[in-house]
């Protein structure tokens, strides 16, 4: 059953902020309304975070919200440490969107986001996948109002090394071999959205890489 | 030439065959070494093994798990569980999650949907932030268990797994989570129920939908939701489960002065779809704070039906209605809903389903409102559900409860803080007390019953939390000696005062009221005594509708007819006068109601069993009598004796076992090409049975396709409360779940006799009956997984 209704946004109208998640196995992107509910959330596992496949999911959580591209104030993008083409394709998606819209870009270390996912009270190792099978990992403690404090350095761990702590969080695709897992309560989009509302995203716009890029001699070897 | 005519035609299939025989062979030794021991003692390390546990195996393969570490055992069921039941386990989690496309490609698509539909995951992930310290302890123990043996045996872990090519995941907790909602799922019914009266009421007009329910004017006008008609019929991928109609189980409790050896009796038989393997593996996990035994779930830890050394309890559907569907009033985008005259943006949730063998996934797109997610969106009807499925905590709470309970009170006490499923439990201890307690809670609804969908727009119609369990029919130690659970309407049965009557769609009384009439008819109960009437097969509607036929039935003493009058309403598999009785039941049905359906273009038949019986004692209007398809009006006498006249054209020498068979399939088979290969080796079946919909050996069949045998007995338990070691379990096929397994389907034979396998409970009752061991050593340099909570 449907019925007329005065026109969809009002009150969401320039205040709606829009998350972006590309630098992991999943691609997630999510929209909150005022009040910091998340009206619309896009999440697609094992798919390439290609810039063309971002634009679309961010036009149909925004669509889906009833709402207008303009009517975005702000977005707040992962900037890594992840997948390199993945960053890439986050940050240049913001950026693009600010430049169209006048959004404020705002960007997140992407472990922090990782952490903020989890149920609070609770130390957790947050982790992204790295080059050579190994992981880029970190050490938070989620404070009873949910958010996370970094415990340890950024590390590069092999898959043995992991075995000895936890709980750890990761994306669900991303498999970290026999480890306790920690409880999470939302998608790393919501998460972002979440760390945004609460004034922790504030990194500036620029990709985080952990390691450099590869180098390879004339004959192709590292 | 006739060289040549073999060179072309014979040896094509002859080397066809050996590649088959060839290619069975290999993989049936490849798989080979995930099987359990059968006859030999086995030890093995493994890493992240929390202690040593020993695994003692009796003849039917149930193991007797030991160790001195809670952990250990849990972890032991979970690697048990994986070695025998993997591949269950993978699709039950693949189904609930809704990724069972990655695995069997599109034509898994549509229940891929459903579950997304429904947040089977979502929820799954809610009940994770929900669960305590001890309760993740014990899920994240099971779970290593569980990934012991998907490491240790890779694709090998079971036939079909490497079969389908696809490497096995890693187990979450969540994935056994999921498996419980699925669970849940299955056991709730009233949303299809709610949309079919929908449909009836639309297409039939009230006045004679209101007739066909048998709601009394009060009710109607407490009952029917003001919102405008339903009609649509249901699409494939709709998340409303079809109405399936008298599904549920036997479960009664007979107290010491009841019984020939002065201890309480408990016996219960779930009934459930047909599932190759089937739905439970029974399990004995004892150490120093824990002894239980019984059924569990391949998935998930615990015991779902057994005893513990204090108490013995079983379940049987409530039938409470812990479904609600919403009729929702959307905005020209249907991006908001209408809520008490204001416009409330609903959330949407936008997934991929991955599905293999197809280049592109799939995008599914939920929307969540302020009720629950939207079900149906067609054109102008769009429909939420509400579900007790989507609230409360996990099942698993009140699971590890019971495992550990000595007494019926604290089994029940379990339950307190689960929302649902909503069950009849049946306990017996040690004490001596019999309980019976309506587990699960009920929702609280500002107006109506649930029964019909209603206006999503009204808040005043919606849920506002649950009723306590407290609340709930309780009853122990009542003077007659048992209390009984078959389903059936505990309020006008007379079991409990209509004071604490919830909503529900009950099952017909006629087991309830059998069992009862046996359990009173002696003071001798003993386990045996509670195996037979398990599998008894008198039809108390048999005798209602042959009452009421009986006036029209005599005097047209043909042949099929006097069969019919000569047969004493047992439906035996070797009973003609059974096969014509069914035959008579259909045929009425379909001249009663058919009709109907066929004019008002009804989804099914409104008129069943339990309608023609009401329609017969004269509690239903004389037009259902009259056939809208032909001129004129028909009467009762004109169509009961064209019916009756039609019998004596059924064939007299067909039994009830020649209609009503029951197979047992392996999905794999089901599946196009090397799983049809298979076919016959794998699937079992099919084989005669008795029984039918209302008897207590319920061998149910579907309206849908008449007499196919659809859901069963899945397990039979029967335990004299501390002769624990008399302790009876059977399984319908067998207790592993791999094909080639000497316990695949070596219970096929007992269950068709209404028998079952011993299940001993104490160390010297093991030991003796113990055919093989297997030892679980901690892998020296293995990593130990660290538990949440340590």
């Amino acid at each position: 059953m449907s019925a007329t209704a005065p026109p969809s946004g009002g009150a969401a109208r320039g205040r709606s902020r829009l998350a972006l998640v590309s630098c992991g196995p999943q691609l997630e992107v999510a929209l909150s309304a005022p009040g910091n509910a998340v009206a619309s959330l896009v999440r697609l596992g094992g798919v390439a975070p290609r810039s063309t496949l971002l634009l679309a999911a961010v036009d149909l959580v925004i669509e889906d919200a009833g709402l207008l591209p303009s009517d975005v104030a702000s977005v707040v993008v992962s900037r890594g440490p992840g997948s390199f083409t993945g960053i890439r394709a986050g940050l240049a998606t913001a950026a693009g969107l600010a430049a169209a819209t006048g959004a404020e870009v705002l960007a997140c270390d992407s472990l922090l986001m990782l952490a903020a996912r989890c149920a609070p009270g609770v130390q957790v190792w947050a982790a992204q996948p790295g080059r050579r099978g190994e992981f880029y990992a970190r050490c938070y403690r989620v404070t009873e109002g949910g958010l996370p404090e970094a415990q340890s350095a950024i590390e590069i761990l092999a898959l043995a090394e992991v075995a000895g702590r936890g709980p750890w969080v990761a994306v669900e695709a991303l498999d970290v071999g026999p480890v306790a897992r920690a409880v999470v309560v939302r998608s790393s989009a919501e998460a972002l959205l979440q760390l945004a509302a609460a004034g922790l995203a504030t990194d500036p716009a620029e990709p985080l890489y952990v390691e450099g890029p590869p180098i390879h001699n004339l004959h192709g070897e590292r | 030439m006739n060289q040549r005519i073999w060179l072309v035609l014979v040896a094509p299939v002859a080397a066809l065959l050996l590649v088959l025989v060839l290619g069975l062979s290999y993989l049936r030794a490849r798989v080979a070494a995930s099987r359990l021991p059968e006859r030999a003692r086995t030890i093995e390390s493994l890493p992240g093994c929390p202690a040593a546990v020993d695994i003692l195996i009796d003849d039917r393969g149930y193991p007797h798990v030991y160790s001195g570490s809670d952990s250990a055992l849990w972890f032991a069921q979970g690697y048990l569980h994986a070695r025998e039941r993997f591949f269950q386990m993978d699709l039950a989690r693949r189904m609930a999650n809704g990724r069972l496309a990655e695995l069997l490609g599109e034509p898994a698509l549509t229940s891929d949907r459903k579950a997304r539909h429904l947040r089977l995951a979502a929820s799954a992930q809610r009940q994770t932030a929900l669960l305590t310290a001890d309760e993740r302890q014990v899920l994240d123990s099971y779970t290593a268990g569980v990934n012991a043996a998907i490491d240790r045996f890779g694709s090998s872990i079971a036939p079909e797994v490497w079969l389908l090519g696809v490497p096995p995941e890693r187990w979450l907790p969540e994935d056994s989570l999921a498996i419980g909602l699925l669970l849940q799922l299955q056991l709730s019914w009233a949303m299809g129920e709610e949309l079919q009266r929908a449909q009836q009421l639309a297409r039939l007009g009230r006045e004679r939908a209101v007739d066909l329910w048998g709601w009394s004017p009060a009710e109607a006008r407490a009952w029917i939701p003001p919102v405008a008609s339903l009609g649509h019929p249901a699409r494939e991928h709709e998340p409303i489960t079809p109405p399936v109609g008298g599904f549920g189980s036997n479960a009664w409790a007979v107290a010491a002065q009841r019984s020939a050896s002065g201890r309480p009796l408990l016996a219960n038989d779930p009934h459930l779809g047909l599932s190759m393997p089937g739905a439970f593996y029974a399990v004995h996990l004892e150490g120093l704070r824990m002894a239980v035994a019984g059924a569990s779930i391949p998935g998930t830890p615990g015991v779902v039906i057994g005893h513990t050394g204090g108490v013995a309890w079983g379940f049987a559907l409530a039938m409470l209605d812990d479904q609600d569907l919403y009729v929702l009033t959307l905005d020209e985008l249907g991006t908001r809903e209408l809520v008490d005259g204001r416009w409330q943006l609903m959330r949407t949730v936008t997934e991929n389903i991955v599905v293999r063998w197809q280049r592109d996934p799939v995008l599914v797109k939920v929307r969540l409102s302020a009720h629950g997610p939207v079900v149906r969106e067609q054109r102008d009807e769009t429909l939420a559900l509400a579900w007790t499925g989507l609230q409360g905590p996990s099942i698993m709470r009140a699971v590890l409860g019971m495992n550990r309970a000595q007494t019926a009170a604290e089994v029940a006490a379990a339950w307190a803080p689960v929302v649902g499923p909503a069950l009849s439990l049946v306990a017996a201890d040690t004490g001596g007390d019999i309980l019976h307690q309506v587990v699960g809670r009920a929702p609280l609804r500002g107006s109506g019953a649930g029964r019909l969908p209603s206006p999503g727009a009204d808040s005043s119609w919606a849920w506002r939390g649950f009723r306590p369990m407290s609340a709930n029919p309780r009853r122990a130690n009542p003077e007659e000696g048992f209390v009984v659970a078959a389903n059936h309407d505990l309020f006008t049965e007379g079991d409990f005062p209509a004071d604490r009557a919830f909503p529900g769609e009950f099952a017909p009384p006629w087991r309830a009221r059998r069992i009862r009439q046996v359990l009173g008819l002696r003071r001798d109960w003993t386990v045996d005594a509670c195996l037979a009437l398990q599998s008894d097969l008198s039809s108390g509607r048999a005798m209602a509708l042959l009452r009421q036929l009986r006036p029209e039935l005599e005097p047209a003493a043909g042949p099929a007819v006097r069969e019919l009058l000569s047969w004493d309403a047992r439906m035996e598999a070797g009973s003609v006068a059974a096969a014509l009785f069914s035959e008579l039941v259909s045929g009425l049905e379909r001249a009663v109601g058919g009709d109907e359906a066929e004019r008002f273009s009804l989804p099914a038949n409104p008129i069943g069993p339990e309608e023609l019986l009401r329609l017969l004692a004269g509690g239903m209007d004389d037009d259902w009598w009259d056939d809208l398809r032909r001129p004129g009006r028909q009467t009762r006498e004109e169509i009961l004796a064209e019916v009756i006249a039609g019998l004596d054209r059924e064939p007299l020498d067909r039994s009830w076992g020649e209609l009503h068979q029951v197979r047992f399939v392996h999905p794999l088979p089901s599946l196009p090409g090397v799983g049809r290969l298979l076919a016959n080796t794998w699937n079992r079946g099919p084989y005669p049975v008795g029984g039918d919909n209302v008897t207590v050996n319920a061998q149910y069949w579907s309206r849908y396709r008449p007499f196919r045998v659809n859901a069963i007995p899945a397990m039979r338990f029967v335990v004299e409360v501390g002769s624990w070691d008399e302790t009876r379990l059977g399984l319908p096929v067998g207790q592993s779940g791999r094909p080639w397994s000497g316990h695949y389907a070596d219970q096929v034979g007992d269950w068709l006799a209404g028998s079952a396998a011993s299940m001993p409970f104490s160390r010297a009752a093991v030991e003796h009956a113990t055919k093989a061991t297997l030892r679980l050593n901690p892998h020296r340099r293995g990593p130990r997984v660290p538990l949440v909570g340590e």
